[in-house]
């Protein structure tokens, strides 16, 4: 529960720490919230030998209409997306699905940047902004680019980011009054989704994010091309896990994990379509 | 193992399986026991201990003049008078110093059970502990192999989270088609 030896400084300004993070090389980390890096810390899974914090960084916690986007600062808590008024507008989904990560106090503390860049495929916003087709913003010392979510997610805690890259925004398109749910499935209420759905529907568009089905969010592609063929929601949800490679652990065994999204990914479109 | 007559009294004693009466519940129900305050030894003084109504303040002094010319009082101390008798320091500081009784001071005991087994159930059983919590669980689970019996299930593993139920349920559905395979045959 000790994290092994490492520096620490503070960065003032988005540039400084990507110069910082470029100085301090491949071992440099970004902490934001904290929630998601410490505890790996504490594990000893993860060692970065510096830190560099951008938890002051409050330029980046904002939430405004971009037209036909919501433009998301990277350091904006989950509190911050759940209670926007922006976001329960326009994207209502990702606004509830912030109000299911943790607990009040991961919640106060732990940002949408920090949760999307850590890239754990069991956190709630990876897939749920991956389902709503969001684009990211990554700067870095040569300038910044957009990089599509579903290009985004490379593999294990692994993402496009170069190393010395930093996500600075998330970019979600407008819902624009499509239906949506959110099926999050586990014991207890601030655990990590076993297995959690991310869905939003507008007659044959759709989209699917999968949550713990892989080691990388899932993008349940088969299921939307499924309903915009004019399929069933019963038969489109049989469809759930195509993309996926669910693992086994102590809560579920593979076919249970396939089990559960099928009959999440039904309740979601079942939902999303009212 | 051989099961025998649980109401059934032990032999070859008088005491052992026998209903008795409790000879304390008397007085403990009537308000007639004695407890230590109760005592009332004649020349015994009383103590009361008077503490700083401030947490984590400095003491700069103990002012013992109206206590002590309180009526009755004999005597007053406050840490200042009484620490020259043991330097500040503790008397027992260590098992060593501080006795305790060691399992050869101890009298020869011989152990014996009560058996009063109870009424309500076939087994006699009672439980002990935390009794309200006892019930709970076979009566979840009796629910839910209750609810799964007609897939021929008849016991589940605990805990029932959901991965368990279905687990049963598979397992059960999964037997049942091999059942009705060999029987096509």
């Amino acid at each position: 529960m000790i994290p092994a030896a490492f520096d620490y400084v503070r960065a003032e300004s988005a540039e400084q720490a990507i110069s910082l993070i470029g100085e301090h090389g491949e071992d440099a980390k970004f902490i934001a919230g904290g929630h998601s890096l410490l505890p790996m810390m504490k594990l000893r899974m993860a060692q970065p030998s510096v830190l560099v914090d951008i938890g002051r960084l409050s330029d980046l916690s904002y939430v405004r209409d971009a037209g036909d986007h919501i433009a998301i600062g990277a350091l904006t808590r989950h509190m911050d997306v759940e209670t926007s008024s922006v976001l329960a507008e326009h994207v209502p989904l990702l606004a509830h699905a912030a109000g299911h990560v943790g607990d009040p106090q991961v919640r106060h503390r732990g940002t949408i940047g920090g949760s999307i860049a850590h890239s754990d495929s069991a956190s709630d916003l990876p897939a749920t902004t991956l389902a709503l087709g969001a684009t990211y913003i990554a700067q870095g010392p040569k300038g910044t680019r957009e990089i599509a979510a579903a290009d985004f997610y490379q593999g294990f805690f692994t993402t496009s980011l170069e190393a010395d890259e930093m996500l600075t925004e998330i970019r979600v398109p407008k819902m624009d009054g499509a239906g949506w749910s959110f099926q999050k499935f586990n014991r207890r209420a601030q655990d990590w989704a076993i297995v959690g759905v991310a869905a939003w529907r507008r007659g044959d568009d759709s989209g699917v994010g999968l949550v713990n089905m892989g080691s990388t969010p899932v993008l349940a592609t088969s299921v939307a091309t499924a309903i915009a063929s004019g399929a069933s929601v019963a038969d489109a949800a049989e469809l759930a896990s195509a993309e996926a490679d669910p693992q086994k652990d102590l809560n579920a065994s593979v076919e249970y994990r396939v089990h559960l999204a099928k009959v999440l990914v039904r309740r979601a479109l079942e939902e999303s379509s009212k | 193992m051989t099961m025998t007559d649980p109401a059934a009294p032990a032999t070859g004693n008088t005491v052992l399986g026998k209903r008795r009466l409790c000879k304390e519940d008397r007085a403990l129900l009537t308000g007639e026991a004695k407890y230590t305050n109760d005592l009332n030894i004649p020349g015994a003084l009383h103590l009361a201990v008077h503490r700083s109504p401030y947490a984590h303040a400095r003491i700069i002094g103990v002012d013992l003049t109206a206590a002590a010319a309180a009526p009755g009082v004999v005597a007053a101390y406050s840490g200042v008078d009484l620490a020259p008798l043991w330097d500040g320091q503790p008397k027992t500081s260590n098992l060593a110093e501080y006795l305790v009784p060691a399992a050869s001071d101890v009298p020869s005991i011989t152990l014996g059970h009560t058996i009063t087994p109870s009424p309500t159930n076939p087994l006699g059983v009672k439980g002990v502990g935390e009794a309200g919590t006892i019930g709970a669980t076979p009566a979840v689970i009796n629910a839910i192999v209750d609810a799964l019996s007609g897939l021929g299930v008849t016991e589940m593993p605990m805990p029932a989270s959901p991965y368990n139920v279905w687990k049963t349920i598979q397992s059960a559905r999964s037997s049942q088609s091999t059942t009705a395979q060999g029987a096509t045959k």
